[in-house]
C-alpha cells in the first residue's frame, strides 16, 4: 500500500516521474548493460553457456598468474601506500610540519595527472637508458625497473596521496580534546597516539587500504609500460583481446578483476563506514594541534621532505625529458619535441578536450541530478539507484572498457567507432564523483529550504535549477573539474572504444612510449598536465564567479 | 460534508528505525479536523509526533495508510506543490541565495502575475510582518526575528487556504519569542487564515489557539480549548504537561450532579468539579489535580493537608514555597506576596486550593 502511495504520487509529478525513468534507463544502458555483457561473454564462449573459459582459467597457469600478481600487487601497494598516506597526514595534521600546505599541493598531483607519467619517469630514471642506472651508475647495479618492484614502486607513488587524502580527513576530524584528555590522565604522547589516536583512525587506515587495493588492482596505464615480464589482470584482459581475439577470456579475466575490487567496494561502503567512531561532519574540529616534541618534528619533516623530493624528481625529470633529443643519449635541450607534439599530436589532443568537453558538463549535471533524487525524493528502488551510479567507482576501466566493446558493438545499440561511444563512457565512468559530492553537499543542506520551494508551487525539477543547483555549485563544479581531469587521462577503458576517427592523447602517449619515443611521450605529457591546469584555473574562476555567496558579498559590498 | 476544512483521517506514519529493521510508528492513527479559520495547535513532547503530523498534511512525507483532506477532497496523492498549504519551517528556510524580496516573491513568480502585482503583493505583505525597507538584504544579514517575518511572510504572501507552522519561534530567544508570539496572534486575528500550528512550548499554544491537540508517543491525548485543556486535563500527562501540577491521591466516594465528593488519604473529604461527559466510577482511586498557582496557606488543622514548609523563595511579584506533607511534597506559588503574611521555613501550616483550580484525573 505504502509503496502504491509513492507510485502514485511521482505519477502526479510527471517530471519527477520522468527524471526517474530516463535515469534509470540511462543506468541501465551504459552502466549495468555492459557488465552483464562481460559476464555473459565469459560464460557462453561460443554461443551456449559454458564454464570453459572459468575451467581454463583456474587450472592453466597462464591464467592463474595474472590473477595472483594483481592480487599480490595490490596487497602491496595498499600496505606500504596506506603507511605512507597515514605518515604524510599525521605529518601535515597532528606534527603539522612547517610548509604543510605545499607538501599537501604536491603531494596530491598524481592523482590529477595522467596516470602514466610516473611509470615514464621511472623509464627515463631507472630503466636501460636511465639517468640513475645508466648515466650515473654506469649500469653498476643491476635494476631491473620492468616487473614487480617498478610497478610497486610507481603505483605507490601514484596512489598514496588517495590514502593521504583519506586519512587527513579522519585525523582532522579526531578532536584534538580527546587526546589531551588522554595527556591529562597521565599517557605519555606515545602511548596516547597507540590507545586514542591510531585506533580510532583503524576504520579509515582500512578503508583507504581497500580504496589503494582496487586502484592498484585496476591500474592499467603503469602495468602496460612497466610490467615486464610481470602480468597482470588487466593488461592480461587487454592483451587477450586486442592481441590474441579470444574476447570471452579476455571477459573472463575481466570478471576475475572485477569480483576482488567489488568485494573491496562492498566492505568499505556497507561495512567500514558503519564501524566508523569518527562522523566526517565536513566541519573539521577545533584546529589546535598538540605541540610534539622537537625531535619528533625534525623526524617527520624529513620524511615528508624525502617524500615530496621524490614526487619533485620524478615530475621533473619527465619535464626534463621532454626537452632533450633523445634520451640516455644525447640530452641537449630543445624544443623539438613540443613542436611534434603540437603537430602531430595536436589532433589527438583536439579530439580528447572536445570529447571530454562535451561529456564533463553532462555528467556533472547527471551526477548531481542523481544525488539530488535520490537524497531528496521518495521512490520505489532509490537506493539500488544510488548503488549503480556509484558502481564504476569499484568497477575497474578494463572491465568497463570490454563491456562497452561487447555491447555497443551489435543490435540494438551499435556505436563502435563513433565519437558518442567515447562520450558515453567518459559521463558514466566518472559519474560517481558528481553523486557522491553531490550527496555529500546535499547532506549540508537544509532540506527544508527544499521544501519551501516545493510548498510554494514550484515542482521537484524547477525546484531543483531554482534551488538546489545554485546551493550545490561548488559541488557541482568540483565534480566537473574532476570528470573533465579524468577523462582527460582516462586510458584502461576507453583504449578499448577509440578508433582512427576519434583518438585520444593518452593512447598516443601511450604509443609513443612503446616506440620508445620517450621525450616525445614526455612533451605529449606535459601538454596534457598543461591544458588540465588550464582547465582548473578556469574551474576556479568559475566557481568564485557562480557562487552565490560570491554574488552576495559584491551586492553589499 | 465534514465541518472540518482540514481533516486528518487514520493517519499512521511508519518509520524504519535507521540500520535496524524494526519499525516506528511516529504518528499512530490518529484523527482530528480543523475548521475554517481557526488556529490549532499540536502540542507536546520532542518525538510525540507533532511535526510528523504536520509534514503529512503539508504533504512533505508520505502517510503509511490514513487520509488527509483538505477543503473536502482528499489529497493523499499530491506532491505539495499541488496542495494549497503554506508552511513556515522551524529553521525559516529561507533561500540564502535570494535577498528578502527575491525570497517573498518565489512563490508569486510561478503565477503568472504582473511584475507590478508582485512588487504590490510583496510590500504589502511586509508591512503587515513589519519589515519594510529591509528588500534588498539577503537572509545572511538578518536577525533572527527578522529572518522569521521573512519567513512566515513568504508563506502568507501566497494566500494559502491553509498556514502550517512548524515551531516557527522555537530558534528566536526568550523575548523575542514573547514579542512574536502576540504579533503571530494580531496576524491571524486580522487574516483569519486557516492554520495548523506546532509547538512543545505550553505557553505559545495556550497564547495563540482556538484549539490544543495534545499529543504523545504518536498519538492525540486530548484536545480543547485551551482553558479546558487547564481546567480539566484528561490525564496525568495532559496535567503535568500544561501548566504545573501537584498530585493528591483521592477516591471517589460520591458523586452529586456534576461534582463529585472524593476522600483523601487522611479522611478528609473534597467536592470538585467534573466536566460533563467524564467517566469516573464510583470507588475508583483517582488523583486531585492541585495547580500550585491555586494555593494558599491556612492553619494546620483548617486546609485540606498539612505540612511543613522546606523551601521558600521569593522573587517579587511570586513567592515560591514548597510544603512537605504524609502525601509528598506540594509546589504553592502565591501572587503579589507582599499583601499576605507568608509562613517562615519549616512552620506547619495547612494547604487549601482554589476550587476551580482543582480537578480530577485517573492514577494512570
Amino acid at each position: 500500500m505504502y509503496m502504491g502511495r509513492q507510485l502514485k504520487r511521482i505519477w502526479n509529478e510527471p517530471v519527477l516521474f520522468i527524471l526517474i525513468v530516463s535515469i534509470w534507463l540511462l543506468l541501465a544502458v551504459f552502466i549495468l548493460y555492459p557488465l552483464i555483457m562481460v559476464g555473459m561473454k565469459s560464460l557462453q564462449p561460443k554461443g551456449a553457456f559454458s564454464l570453459d573459459v572459468y575451467k581454463d582459467l583456474f587450472t592453466k597457469k597462464y591464467f592463474r598468474v595474472p590473477l595472483f600478481n594483481s592480487l599480490k600487487l595490490g596487497a602491496s601497494v595498499a600496505t606500504i601506500g596506506v603507511l605512507i598516506g597515514y605518515i604524510f597526514a599525521y605529518a601535515i595534521v597532528k606534527v603539522r610540519v612547517p610548509l604543510g600546505k605545499f607538501f599537501r599541493t604536491i603531494a596530491t598531483f598524481p592523482i590529477v595527472s595522467p596516470p602514466f607519467v610516473i611509470a615514464l619517469a621511472a623509464i627515463l630514471l631507472f630503466g636501460r637508458n636511465g639517468v640513475i642506472t645508466h648515466r650515473i651508475l654506469k649500469d653498476a647495479l643491476k635494476i631491473e625497473i620492468y616487473g614487480f618492484w617498478g610497478l610497486l614502486i610507481v603505483e605507490t607513488l601514484a596512489y598514496f596521496p588517495t590514502a593521504f587524502m583519506t586519512m587527513e580527513g579522519i585525523l582532522m576530524s579526531i578532536n584534538p580534546d580527546l587526546e589531551e584528555a588522554s595527556l591529562s590522565l597521565k599517557a605519555g604522547k606515545w602511548k596516547t597516539f597507540w590507545k586514542v589516536t591510531l585506533p580510532l583512525s583503524t576504520p579509515g587506515i582500512l578503508a583507504s587500504w581497500l580504496l589503494v587495493f582496487s586502484q592498484s588492482m585496476a591500474d592499467f596505464g603503469n602495468p602496460l609500460i612497466l610490467s615486464g615480464n610481470y602480468h597482470v589482470l588487466s593488461v592480461s584482459a587487454y592483451l587477450e583481446i586486442t592481441g590474441s581475439y579470444r574476447i570471452s577470456y579476455g571477459a573472463g579475466l575481466a570478471i576475475m578483476l572485477l569480483v576482488p575490487t567489488l568485494v573491496a567496494f562492498v566492505i568499505q561502503k556497507y561495512w567500514l563506514s558503519r564501524k566508523s567512531y569518527v562522523t566526517v561532519t565536513g566541519k573539521p574540529s577545533s584546529m589546535k594541534a598538540l605541540e610534539p616534541k622537537r625531535y619528533v618534528k625534525v623526524l617527520f619533516t624529513f620524511v615528508v621532505l624525502l617524500l615530496v623530493a621524490t614526487v619533485f624528481l620524478f615530475y621533473g625529470t619527465v619535464l626534463y625529458g621532454s626537452f632533450t633529443k633523445l634520451w640516455g643519449v644525447n640530452h641537449t635541450l630543445t624544443l623539438e619535441n613540443y613542436r611534434y607534439a603540437f603537430d602531430s599530436g595536436l589532433r589527438y589532443l583536439r579530439d580528447t578536450v572536445i570529447l571530454a568537453s562535451i561529456a564533463t558538463p553532462i555528467c556533472g549535471i547527471l551526477g548531481i541530478m542523481i544525488a539530488y533524487i535520490v537524497s531528496r525524493k521518495e521512490f520505489p528502488t532509490k537506493r539500488f539507484m544510488e548503488a549503480t551510479s556509484l558502481l564504476t567507482f569499484a568497477v575497474p576501466g578494463t572491465v568497463v572498457g570490454i563491456g562497452y566493446l561487447l555491447a555497443f558493438n551489435q543490435k540494438p545499440l551499435v556505436l563502435t567507432g563513433t565519437a558518442l561511444i567515447i562520450i558515453f563512457l567518459f559521463i558514466f565512468r566518472h559519474l560517481p564523483v558528481g553523486v557522491q559530492n553531490g550527496v555529500a553537499a546535499l547532506y549540508q543542506i537544509d532540506r527544508s529550504i527544499e521544501e519551501a520551494s516545493l510548498d510554494l508551487g514550484y515542482n521537484s525539477y524547477q525546484t531543483f535549477w531554482k534551488v538546489t543547483m545554485p546551493l550545490l555549485m561548488p559541488a557541482f563544479f568540483t565534480a566537473l573539474f574532476y570528470a573533465f581531469v579524468k577523462s582527460m587521462t582516462a586510458i584502461s577503458a576507453v583504449i578499448f572504444v577509440v578508433s582512427g576517427k576519434w583518438n585520444l592523447i593518452t593512447v598516443r602517449i601511450l604509443g609513443s612510449v612503446e616506440n620508445s619515443d620517450l621525450a616525445q611521450a614526455a612533451a605529449l605529457s606535459y601538454v596534457l598536465i598543461g591544458v588540465i591546469i588550464l582547465a582548473m584555473l578556469i574551474l576556479r574562476w568559475l566557481t568564485v564567479s557562480f557562487s552565490y555567496q560570491e554574488k552576495i558579498r559584491r551586492a553589499t559590498a | 460534508m465534514t465541518e472540518y476544512f482540514v481533516e486528518a483521517r487514520n493517519l499512521v506514519k511508519e518509520f524504519k528505525e535507521p540500520g535496524g529493521k524494526s519499525v516506528v510508528k511516529a504518528v499512530n492513527n490518529i484523527s482530528f479536523g480543523v475548521k475554517k479559520g481557526e488556529l490549532v495547535t499540536l502540542l507536546g513532547p520532542s518525538g510525540c509526533g507533532k511535526t510528523t503530523t504536520l509534514r503529512l498534511i503539508g504533504g512533505f512525507e508520505i502517510a503509511t495508510s490514513g487520509d488527509v483532506l483538505i477543503d473536502g477532497s482528499v489529497v493523499n496523492d499530491q506532491p505539495p506543490n499541488q496542495r494549497p498549504t503554506g508552511m513556515v519551517f522551524q529553521s525559516y528556510a529561507l533561500f540564502p541565495h535570494m535577498n528578502v524580496f527575491g525570497n517573498i516573491a518565489y512563490g508569486l513568480k510561478n503565477k503568472g502575475l504582473s511584475r507590478d502585482e508582485i512588487k504590490k503583493k510583496v510590500s504589502h505583505i511586509l508591512s503587515v510582518v513589519g519589515l519594510q525597507g529591509l528588500e534588498k538584504r539577503y537572509p545572511g544579514q538578518l536577525s533572527g526575528g527578522q529572518q522569521q517575518r521573512v519567513a512566515l511572510a513568504r508563506a502568507l504572501v501566497i494566500e494559502p487556504k491553509v498556514l502550517l507552522l512548524d515551531e516557527p519561534l522555537s530558534n528566536l530567544d526568550a523575548k523575542l519569542r514573547e514579542q512574536m508570539r502576540v504579533e503571530l496572534k494580531k496576524i491571524q486575528n486580522r487574516l483569519k487564515i486557516t492554520s495548523i500550528y506546532v509547538t512543545h512550548d505550553q505557553l505559545e499554544a495556550m497564547t495563540l489557539s482556538d484549539r490544543v491537540i495534545v499529543m504523545k508517543d504518536g498519538l492525540i491525548i486530548q484536545q480543547d480549548a485551551p482553558e479546558m485543556i487547564y481546567r480539566f486535563p484528561k490525564n496525568k500527562f495532559v496535567a503535568s504537561f500544561i501548566g504545573k501540577a501537584n498530585f493528591l491521591p483521592a477516591e471517589i466516594v460520591a458523586f452529586k450532579e456534576n461534582t463529585c465528593h472524593a476522600r483523601l488519604n487522611n479522611g478528609k473529604i473534597v467536592e470538585i468539579q467534573l466536566r460533563d461527559n467524564h467517566n469516573f466510577k464510583i470507588n475508583q482511586k483517582i488523583l486531585l489535580v492541585l495547580r500550585p498557582e491555586g494555593g494558599k496557606f491556612t492553619s494546620p488543622s483548617q486546609g485540606i493537608i498539612s505540612g511543613s514548609v522546606t523551601t521558600r523563595i521569593y522573587t517579587g511579584a511570586n513567592a515560591f514555597f514548597e510544603v512537605t506533607t504524609e502525601d509528598g511534597t506540594f509546589s504553592v506559588e502565591i501572587q503579589n506576596p507582599l499583601s499576605l503574611r507568608l509562613p517562615d521555613l519549616n512552620e506547619n501550616v495547612g494547604l487549601d486550593f482554589d476550587r476551580s483550580t482543582v480537578s480530577v484525573v485517573d492514577r494512570e
